[in-house]
């Protein structure tokens, strides 16, 4: 009862707690207290695709893709296209340097954050972060000695790529972690389930498959995949630079079902599954029985634990990275690079494979820019990439007037691009028989990248006049808009970088269905995209895409502007990180304390 | 008394299912579906999109959906969520407890600081101590919670480097860290709270101070503590303790932002979320908790106003 | 009774059934007067909220007159984009520095104004046409109408509040005129309340009772018994609620809904300056001071209002 209460008590309660809050004051953050976990989610794109390229600070690195070495070599040079990076570059700025060469301890927890909450434990059904470290590819995505990107055994010893099917002889005396054996007919399993299951994302990647006869089991290690046409691409596709195509234990899925592997990842991975709460974290713990050795002899991992911990809050994750608390993080903002850069126990590092093209498109297929091309050109003449890389990438972002990046097969400076020339722009607009002044629709994202970018071009598009009204949406509601209902005029979108152009080329530039977008017809585009695919040829296919770019740029349909690298932040005790692309490879980390 | 809960406990129910209904509308409402949710902004043909809206029951018309939810839910079952397939239930058994212990500590960070404000304040109205009390404490209710948080965020963690910067530890894991971990997110909450508590506390015991019998009491030789403790305050009480009950709904609904801001898994977070993604179920199942929270909360609120004021007595 | 409080962030109006119950301990039902005048606590704490009140009535004066006069006093167009001037800190030419697309900051706090007042007036305005006729509808109907009708006030009510105007602003889309339309639901409640409880009271009057019996309307009903003894409480909420609304839309803002760029609210304002908190303090600094002061204003005015329009006077002066 209330009559009890006197002043003395409550100066008592408040006194307790001061003494509390400066008590607690006193002692740091145990670093260790809080698993900090990240994973290389990258926020715009479903599979981590990254592209191998060298920093916005240095000039873009344009090296022709040069076919690496293919273990059981076959009679085509097959190979996906391997954006090269020189070796310079493999390591971007401010990589850590290991300076002598230590030997790795074992022991620890990785402590990993990640800015997006995962989809899915059941990897073809990831569109978004999945657990990577649980499972593995068939192929892995490397960079050779001279830093060359090209694909490498992981799952797959050895490999024949022909020009209807694919034949890979697995790799020996794997075991999925609940003990089931991987072999051929789980590899058919996994890939038939790829293709076949209706709700699969890995059939984005995988359209060269057949879907009646996607694979079979020649003998217990021998896989052969069937295709429908040849495909460079698919080396790429199935290799651990994309999420999707992570292969799965079927014993687990046959004995508790599909849905359960949604929340239950078994996989050949370094890492075994502990326990996973959505919006908060994923824990694993070290594989004792991985088939890959460690320089030690023994096998990898060397941490004990890895806790991957969803904070979705920009700010947040960065300021775990300045307390210690956090071992990796990725996507620090342009403005807060510096104080990244300052930060004395963290190494940043920048790399192209997590970062975003910026663009833009019109709807093909309704008023007012179907049918005016010149419309189209006065917009593409008014924007400034320049400004708007300066401006919105602070640091991290470069102009890009073509779809693919510095690196990628078939970047070319050849390719033709509209120049920033306002006085044109307003000429044309006057030419395209529009009544002035001229309102567009432009839909965007509530992101605040995207929100500021919407803001920029509004302002640009002013200077010439026309009068940008903007329609910023949600994830969802822009899906729903600008997809599936053909609704918007001109939108804008971000898009990662992907291992080879067909992956999503084919995808963006389809003419309806697919992730539809804008919608275009453009004849001869689909077919020269496609010939790329089938064509093992580097040097062809790098023609071919330039072939493409071109008549992209003529349709003129879609709006290059500028491209914002990828960043990390890791920790300095974390030694082993690749920094590459494909995935984080966390089995090679050690932790140096 | 045993009638009056009761009565109440049975008027919850329409309540509650005026809340699922709208926040079920509300779902529909908004522009597209949890199968575009799940697409992604590259992936998917519209293939997948067809396949997974029929598998998700979105073709059916809404009252079938509705219908086929609240039969579920009143047998025990509250579904899975559409994003990542987990059982709601088991979900909201991992977030209750956590959004409990926040929004317990806000509430108390509001009491202790409101009320203490409020006593000094009061003891000594129309002084300096007054103003800047009364100032501190309305302050702290000005400021959009999001910022106050990255204020915090910034001075403990990253200038100071006293608190961990996010993140939730439960108490009974690991008391001292959690301690650290629910101070800055229970000061964010508690601070509109205060204010408020404050206020009517201040203003209360004014006038209380002022009455009679008060000063009888101080002529009568009583030392001060005894007069305020014991007759003061049991009387303000009364009307601070109307204010309780209201504060945890706005705790419940605020938590939302220090939720994301912190890094903590709660109901407030998880709700937010569901509307983002469509997730049906999820969102039923968090807005009938926290309605449900909100509700109990004005509940014990009533009794205790009618427990501690003899005057009111409940048919 | 289901607690009758109010549900706004800033203080209580507790107007209801049990407002009648609720005095003031041990104290005779004086005039106001008389209390004022009697020296003591009261008095001096008269004094200080007299002094909030006049600080924040000055306060108030500066943010309406640049509402009205954003067009002349302001030195740029707040969506002026200057690309050479990004994140500047402030300086002679942009007293209170550039945004992050160059604009000037001080501009768009003068036009932030206009929009925090409106946010105020059409969510009051809203909350006003719903509550009264819900609160009308429900006391004068009685009976079944009345128990739905305020099972439907407690549904909104027990509705998390943000959460409700997160999903009703996500609904409409973007644009600040959602926001207010979502604060001004989530509002009504206690607006139907007030009302309800006043129809209840006044109901039962025998006059009243004659007047029905000769014939008078019940709109004439409404506008002199009702209306009269309704409109303090809702003044003071409504000064109350532009405070609450002010953070909210900050808040939505933050969970990113309401907002249509490029329009300039101090609350979007200060969740992208939040971002920036390092490199350009000033982007966040500027919002904030406003909201706050403003804030703060508007609640110390509610509370001065409460004061002086309180119920017990209220009930006194009608008959």
């Amino acid at each position: 009862m209330v009559s009890k209460t006197s002043r003395r008590a409550f100066l008592g309660t408040i006194g307790g707690l001061a003494v509390g809050v400066l008590a607690a004051c006193q002692q740091a953050p145990a670093p260790a207290a809080k698993p900090a976990e990240s994973k290389p989610a990258e926020a715009p794109k479903p599979t981590a695709a990254p592209a191998a390229q060298a920093p916005a600070q240095q000039a873009p690195a344009i090296v022709p893709p040069t076919a690496a070495a293919k273990p059981a070599e076959a009679a085509k040079p097959a190979e996906a296209p391997k954006p090269a990076a020189p070796a310079a570059d493999a390591k971007p700025t401010a990589a850590p340097a290991p300076a002598a060469k230590m030997s790795p301890k074992r022991g620890g927890e990785l402590r990993i954050v990640q800015i997006n909450d995962f989809v899915s434990m059941d990897p073809i059904h990831a569109s978004g972060p999945t657990a990577t470290s649980v499972y593995e590819s068939l192929f892995a995505w490397r960079p050779n000695a001279q830093g060359t990107y090209g694909v490498e055994p992981m799952l797959a010893k050895s490999w024949d790529l022909g020009t209807d099917k694919l034949v890979i002889k697995l790799r020996e005396n794997v075991k999925f972690h609940d003990g089931s054996d991987f072999n051929a007919d789980a590899v058919v399993w996994n890939i038939s389930r790829m293709v076949q299951n209706p709700k699969s994302f890995a059939r984005n990647y995988l359209p060269q498959v057949d879907k009646e006869k996607p694979a079979q089991a020649i003998d217990p290690l021998t896989v052969q995949i069937n295709m429908t046409r040849p495909s460079a691409a698919i080396l790429s596709s199935l290799s651990d630079s994309i999420s999707n195509t992570l292969i799965v234990s079927k014993a687990a899925a046959e004995k508790n079902g599909e849905e359960w592997l949604k929340l239950n990842p078994v996989g050949t991975g370094p890492f075994k599954f502990v326990s996973f709460a959505s919006g908060d974290r994923l824990a694993v713990e070290k594989n004792p029985n991985y088939w890959q050795m460690g320089e030690d002899g023994k096998p990898l991992p060397y941490a004990d634990k890895a806790t991957y911990r969803v904070i979705i809050e920009a700010s947040t994750q960065f300021t775990e990275m300045r307390a210690g608390t956090a071992d990796w993080i990725s996507n620090v903002r342009g403005r807060d690079v510096a104080a990244a850069k300052a930060i004395p126990h963290a190494t940043y590092i920048e790399s192209a494979f997590t970062g975003v093209k910026r663009q833009y498109f019109f709807n093909a297929i309704k008023p007012p820019f179907q049918d005016n091309l010149k419309l189209r050109l006065a917009i593409h003449h008014a924007i400034d990439r320049e400004a708007m890389a300066k401006a919105l990438g602070a640091g991290l972002g470069i102009p890009l007037p073509y779809e693919l990046v510095p690196g990628s097969i078939g970047y070319d400076t050849s390719v033709p691009f509209y120049e920033y020339n306002p006085d044109k722009a307003k000429q044309l607009l006057a030419e395209s028989g529009v009544t002035l002044p001229f309102e567009v629709r432009l839909t965007a994202h509530n992101r605040e990248a995207d929100q500021q970018q919407a803001q920029f071009i509004q302002g640009m598009l002013e200077k010439v006049g026309i009068k940008i009204n903007l329609d910023i949406v949600e994830r969802v509601a822009w899906g729903e808009k600008v997809r599936i209902n053909n609704d918007f005029e001109m939108a804008t979108r971000q898009s990662g970088v992907v291992t080879d152009p067909s992956q999503d080329l084919l995808i963006t530039w389809a003419e309806g269905g697919n992730s539809a977008y804008h919608r275009a017809k453009v004849p001869g585009l689909l077919d020269t995209l496609q010939k790329a695919d089938t064509e093992y040829d580097e040097k062809k296919r790098h023609q071919l895409f330039v072939e493409a770019q071109k008549l992209m740029h003529e349709s003129a349909w879609f709006g290059y502007m500028w491209f914002e690298n990828g960043n990390f932040l890791v920790h300095k005790r974390i030694q082993g990180f690749p920094a590459g692309w494909g995935s984080l490879r966390e089995a090679e980390w050690w932790i140096n304390e | 008394m045993r009638e009056y809960i009761l009565r109440r406990l049975v008027s919850m129910v329409p309540v509650l299912f005026i809340v699922s209904l709208i926040s079920f509308a509300l779902l529909y409402v908004l522009p597209g579906d949890p199968a575009i949710a799940m697409l992604g902004e590259n992936a998917g043909t519209q293939e997948t999109y067809r396949n997974l809206r029929r598998e998700m029951g979105l073709d059916d018309p809404l009252v079938v959906q509705y219908g086929r939810w609240l039969w579920r839910t009143v047998n025990g079952d509250l579904g899975k969520s559409i994003r990542t397939g987990e059982q709601v239930a088991d979900v909201l058994a991992r977030r209750v407890p956590t959004s409990m212990t926040v929004g317990l500590a806000g509430l108390l960070f509001g009491i202790v600081l409101g009320l203490s404000v409020a006593i000094v304040s009061a003891l000594r109205p129309g002084s300096k101590i007054d103003m800047i009390g009364t100032f501190m404490a309305l302050g702290g209710a000005a400021l959009p919670s999001f910022w106050q948080a990255l204020l915090f965020m910034y001075v403990f963690a990253v200038m100071l480097h006293w608190l961990p910067p996010s993140g939730y530890t439960s108490p009974l894991v690991d008391p001292w860290l959690s301690a650290k971990m629910l101070f800055m997110p229970a000061v964010v909450l508690g601070t509109h709270s205060a204010a408020v508590i404050m206020r009517q506390g201040r203003s209360a015991l004014v006038e209380v101070l002022e009455q009679d019998y008060i000063t009888t009491a101080r002529s009568k030789g009583l030392r001060e503590n005894a007069v305020v403790g014991a007759h003061a305050l049991k009387n303000a009480m009364i009307p601070i303790a109307t204010i309780l009950g209201l504060q945890v709904g706005n705790l419940v609904s605020g938590a939302a932002i220090v939720e994301t801001i912190f890094a903590i898994p709660g109901v407030g977070r998880a709700a937010v979320d569901a509307i983002f993604f469509r997730d049906y179920p999820m969102l039923q199942g968090a807005i009938l908790i926290l309605t449900f929270a909100a509700i109990i909360a004005n509940l014990l609120t009533d009794l205790a106003y009618g427990y501690l004021d003899p005057r009111i007595r409940y048919r | 009774m289901a607690n009758e409080a109010s549900r706004t962030g800033g203080a209580v109006a507790v107007v209801s059934e049990r407002a009648g119950q609720r005095r003031t301990y041990g104290e005779e039902e004086g005039s106001v007067s008389h209390r004022v005048l009697t020296r003591g606590r009261r008095f001096l704490s008269n004094i200080l909220e007299t002094r909030l009140v006049g600080t924040g009535l000055w306060i108030l004066a500066i943010v309406v007159f640049c509402a009205l006069f954003a067009d002349l006093i302001a030195p740029y167009a707040p969506n002026e984009q200057d690309y050479l001037a990004i994140t500047e800190a402030p300086t002679a030419a942009h007293l209170l520095g550039t945004d992050d697309l160059g604009r000037d900051v001080l501009s768009r706090i003068i036009y932030g104004s206009r929009i925090s007042l409106m946010v105020g007036v059409i969510a009051v305005g809203i909350a006003l046409i719903l509550g009264v006729s819900l609160g009308l509808l429900a006391g004068y109907a009685g009976g079944t109408t009345d128990d739905v009708a305020m099972r439907i006030v407690d549904a909104v009510q027990a509705f998390p509040g943000l959460i409700l105007a997160l999903g009703i602003t996500a609904a409409l889309g973007p644009g600040i005129e959602k926001v207010m339309i979502a604060i001004g639901i989530v509002a009504t409640p206690a607006i139907a309340r007030l009302t309800r409880a006043q129809v209840l009271t006044i109901r039962e009057r025998e006059f009243v009772a004659a007047a029905r019996v000769i014939g008078a309307s019940p709109l004439k009903i409404v506008g002199r018994h009702i209306w009269p003894n309704v409109t303090a409480p809702i003044i003071v909420q409504a000064t109350l609620l532009t405070a609450t609304a002010i953070l909210t839309e900050a808040g939505l803002s933050f969970l990113g809904v309401g907002v249509k760029p490029p329009t300039a609210t101090w609350g979007s304002m200060l969740r992208t300056g939040s971002q920036y908190l390092e490199v350009a303090p000033w982007l966040a600094f500027a919002p904030g001071m406003a909201i706050f002061a403003t804030v703060l204003a508007f609640n110390f005015v509610g509370d001065g209002l409460r004061r002086a329009l309180d119920p017990r006077l209220l009930s006194r002066r009608r008959g």
